[in-house]
């Protein structure tokens, strides 16, 4: 299974958010989960390494993408097996859209966007959605709304909402802007970072069973 | 004070009389220098060229004495052409080395054919496939880029098919083509 966090916006928590899923994700389910950095900065990776340095085992392998290679999965069999793998494959890819990306957008089983109601945000995430669409992706889209201030009236957010919906599964449950997120580490999530996430995640999860009729 | 202004008048005045004095009598009349007026006459001149005129070759004009202001080329001659057109050795010599590598190649693969030498041939066939590669690699490459240049105009379209719908004090509500 491929589930990719992505979108054409830069600084919307997509790499944030893809740690919290893996580290969520690991302790609740018995699969195994694999994490590829596909961004140029290699942020997901080099946190990773980071944490080497903590006394906390590892839950997963992170493994990066290189720049030098042009079309990764040109060959289509690596991106179908893991499609067809049981294992989780987890994507982050960077904020601006490369063409090495157009094959894993195409292929995914799911891809995660994160979105805020901003004005730039929110036309860039259509502005993906469009774009997914001249692609053919087969991927179920999956909005998640990130960085969520409670205390903010967002003017917009109904006919956002109404629009995003009708291109793919809008989470209802948003994450919410928190200091605790500020500080997130790839060998665990503390019980503030875990509620923080879960009502979102476990919307997510059900939505990904429910979709490929699994049990993940 | 009235003393001296008495004694500069007196001796003014003695200046002034001595100048008129002195121009009046002593000094030299100039004497008037006349021009002296040249008259040339060119009648004999004519009468001795008059034939010399008449008969004006062309070489007369070319061996012509000019003052070196008129040497100005108007019409700059590229004379480079001409001299290497004049040094006819130097195109047969590269004629011929070109000739000479034609025919180098041309022997090689005579010569490969002939003698059935095994490492020769494996060098012509691995020679083939690098060519072949290198077509490849070549082809890809076109590819790559026709790809990345569909994939900017993608993300072009996808960009200028976002509308905007509603505007509630600057929180904007956008619209997706829906491809």
């Amino acid at each position: 299974m491929i589930i990719t966090f992505a979108t054409q916006k830069g600084g919307t928590g997509k790499t944030t958010l893809a740690i919290t899923f893996a580290n969520y994700i690991s302790t609740i389910s018995k699969r195994k989960i694999n994490v590829f950095d596909f961004d140029y900065q290699k942020s997901f990776y080099q946190k990773w390494k980071e944490d080497e340095l903590l006394d906390l085992p590892k839950l997963y392998d992170v493994e990066i993408i290189g720049d030098e290679v042009e079309q990764p999965f040109s060959d289509y069999e690596t991106i179908l097996d893991l499609k067809d793998n049981d294992d989780i494959s987890l994507f982050d890819l960077a904020g601006t859209l490369d063409a090495k990306y157009s094959d894993l957008l195409i292929y995914s089983d799911f891809i995660i966007i994160p979105f805020e109601y901003s004005d730039v945000s929110a036309k860039s995430t259509l502005v993906f959605v469009n774009f997914l669409g001249m692609l053919e992706s087969q991927a179920e889209r999956v909005f998640i709304r990130s960085k969520y201030d409670k205390g903010y009236k967002y003017l917009n957010q109904e006919g956002m909402d109404a629009e995003i919906q009708k291109y793919g599964t809008l989470l209802k449950s948003p994450v919410f802007k928190r200091n605790c997120l500020q500080t997130i580490n790839t060998r665990q999530l503390n019980y503030e970072q875990k509620y923080a996430v879960r009502n979102s995640f476990n919307e997510l999860i059900t939505c990904i069973n429910e979709t490929l009729d699994t049990n993940i | 004070m009235t003393k001296f202004l008495i004694i500069l008048l007196a001796l003014y005045f003695l200046y002034y009389i001595g100048n008129i004095v002195y121009d009046l009598f002593v000094k030299k009349e100039s004497t008037l220098v006349t021009e002296e007026i040249d008259v040339f006459s060119l009648v004999e001149f004519e009468e001795q060229n008059r034939d010399a005129i008449t008969t004006v070759g062309i070489e007369d004009v070319e061996n012509l004495n000019t003052p070196k202001s008129f040497n100005k080329k108007e019409f700059p001659v590229d004379t480079e052409i001409l001299e290497e057109r004049e040094d006819i050795e130097v195109w047969r010599q590269r004629f011929e080395s070109e000739q000479n590598i034609d025919s180098f190649d041309s022997g090689t693969l005579e010569s490969v054919g002939d003698d059935n030498n095994l490492d020769e041939v494996i060098g012509a066939e691995t020679n083939e496939a690098d060519l072949r590669d290198e077509a490849e690699s070549e082809a890809n490459q076109n590819l790559r880029k026709i790809n990345k240049d569909r994939w900017f105009q993608m993300l072009n379209d996808a960009e200028t098919t976002v509308q905007m719908i509603s505007n509630t004090n600057g929180h904007k509500v956008y619209q997706a083509a829906g491809f």
